[in-house]
């Protein structure tokens, strides 16, 4: 139906890691350009493989995969890489060379749509200093173009990140618990800042988030993952507080077994990643 | 306790060390027929002033000042030329010996890298001394083989050490290998190859000197004719010239290096 609105769309997807652990197993998802989702669940639920999937860093083991229409594991590698060029990532540290120049990390972003020629030679002399400089306004860093990377605070780096994703103009956006390693304040301000890009450009975005809280208030759509399975697909202001505690409840079987969503909420097993802000 | 009272063991390592060197050094003597009373008589000594004193004064009429000069810039020439040429190849080999290109690959790497390593700068000259006849050009073929295979390993172990997230990134937003490396790891590892090439450079000037006297052109060319020929006041004056040229590379290296993080050498 719909087939141009959908970004991205896995039928029973596993993925299977090298050392046998089936990380992954049966997720069905699909997800409409320009919808900002969050993923959400304990540590090992899954989370970073499904952004490596959709990263397409990982092929399914089993399962149906498409994104922006196409099965990127059946393509050429010409088209696999031009895939992967309209697909952001951003990371919780940001991978930055310390020595490079602002404006070289900025103009990084589109390395996978330039030719090579073009590529090496903006090394030698920039070749779109209007383009970094616009990206670097826009959050707040106008004026630090030619500064070199070690000088800046690790706000700012992260910030020449965002930058330079924004810059690569991706049609889908991953963010790997961009903010896990931020104080409160600036966490908040990041999420926001992200959220408030990718939807002025109608850019998809996932991010897997540490802190409930914070994915509560700024996506749209919130997923719940443990123990490689689905646990919960909502619109933000539908998550009731039983489904996050069921997401997080310790578990002593292990993570393997599929908790029961009916399962009683304990009162005394908070999420323990919820992060106050105020 | 015991051990305590004991004091500490004897290192019979130690002993059978000491008593298999010194009877190699008798050994060596008696081997070499060397009289050990003639090194240090007083015959040897003046024989020795007498012949030192044969190099003094230096000779410092301006042709012969021009020669060396000439020379010395020669010198200076085939070490920059041999170390570029190697760093050039060292890094070219250093991507398949950091494991980039597969295993089989950096076996291959690896091996070339160890070939050109193990044979010494001397005999690297020699060989193409015959091969690419007298004068600088062997000198500097000669250099670049055996700096070729120092710096090749050299780059190739910071290569190992970078971490890879950063390369990884770009590659992950559909960028090519040869330009990521560019933008990743090239800005993580040059502070590094830089410093390990001014380094081989600098060893490079005082070795190119030394070339000379297999014919690979240079000061040291000039100072094996002019001694071939007993011309003591000439040579002595080739000699100072390569001390100069020596003092003046170490300030040069010192100064180039001195603010560079990441120097190791």
């Amino acid at each position: 139906m719909a087939a141009a609105a959908t970004a991205f769309a896995l039928h029973g997807v596993d993925v299977v890691h090298r050392n046998g652990h089936r990380a992954l197993e049966g997720l069905t998802l699909a997800v409409r350009h320009g919808e900002r989702v969050a993923l959400v669940g304990p540590s090992g639920a899954g989370k970073t493989t499904l952004l490596r999937l959709l990263g397409l860093s990982l092929a399914p083991a089993d399962g149906r995969f498409e994104m922006f229409g196409s099965d990127p594991w059946r393509a050429r590698a010409g088209e696999l890489r031009r895939l992967r060029s309209r697909i952001g990532h951003l990371h919780q540290n940001p991978p930055i060379p310390p020595r490079q120049r602002v404006v070289h990390a900025v103009l990084a972003g589109r390395l996978g749509q330039w030719p090579w020629w073009r590529s090496l030679a903006s090394l030698l002399m920039p070749v779109d200093c209007q383009g970094a400089a616009a990206e670097l306004a826009r959050l707040d860093m106008a004026g630090r173009l030619f500064e070199r990377c070690d000088r800046l605070s690790g706000g700012q780096l992260q910030r020449v990140a965002l930058a330079r994703v924004l810059y690569q103009r991706p049609q889908l956006l991953l963010a790997d618990e961009p903010v896990a390693a931020m104080d409160p304040a600036l966490a908040e301000l990041t999420v926001r800042l992200l959220n408030a890009e990718a939807s002025r450009r109608g850019v998809t975005l996932v991010a897997s988030m540490h802190a409930v809280e914070l994915a509560l208030r700024h996506f749209e759509r919130v997923i719940g993952v443990r123990g490689g399975r689905l646990l919960f697909d909502l619109p933000a202001d539908r998550v009731a507080p039983g489904r996050l505690d069921a997401l997080y409840e310790s578990d002593p079987v292990g993570a393997s077994t599929r908790p029961a969503q009916a399962r009683q909420p304990s009162p005394t097993l908070q999420p323990c990643a919820v992060v106050s802000c105020r | 306790m015991s051990l305590a009272a004991a004091g500490p063991p004897l290192c019979r390592r130690c002993v059978a060390s000491a008593a298999l060197l010194l009877a190699a050094v008798a050994a060596s003597f008696a081997y070499l027929e060397l009289p050990l009373g003639e090194l240090f008589g007083g015959r040897a000594v003046s024989d020795m002033a007498r012949f030192v004193a044969r190099f003094f004064p230096p000779d410092l009429s301006p042709p012969f000042l021009a020669k060396v000069g000439w020379a010395a810039l020669e010198t200076l020439a085939i070490s920059l030329l041999g170390t570029l040429l190697a760093a050039l190849a060292g890094a070219v080999l250093a991507l398949p010996a950091a494991g980039r290109w597969g295993s089989a690959a950096r076996l291959v790497a690896r091996l070339v890298l160890n070939g050109l390593r193990s044979v010494p700068e001397l005999v690297w000259a020699t060989l193409m001394v015959l091969a690419a006849g007298l004068g600088p050009f062997a000198g500097v073929l000669a250099l670049a083989a055996h700096t070729a295979g120092v710096l090749g390993r050299l780059f190739g172990e910071a290569l190992e050490n970078v971490p890879p997230a950063a390369e990884r990134s770009l590659r992950e937003a559909g960028a090519g290998s040869l330009v990521s490396f560019a933008y990743a790891t090239l800005p993580l590892v040059s502070p590094q190859w830089l410093a390990y090439g001014l380094y081989r450079w600098e060893m490079n000037i005082r070795m190119a000197a030394i070339l000379g006297f297999v014919g690979a052109g240079g000061l040291g060319t000039l100072l094996y004719y002019e001694l071939s020929l007993f011309h003591e006041a000439q040579a002595s004056t080739v000699i100072i010239a390569m001390l100069l040229l020596s003092a003046l590379v170490d300030l040069a290296s010192a100064w180039l290096r001195a603010d560079r993080p990441g120097r190791r050498l």
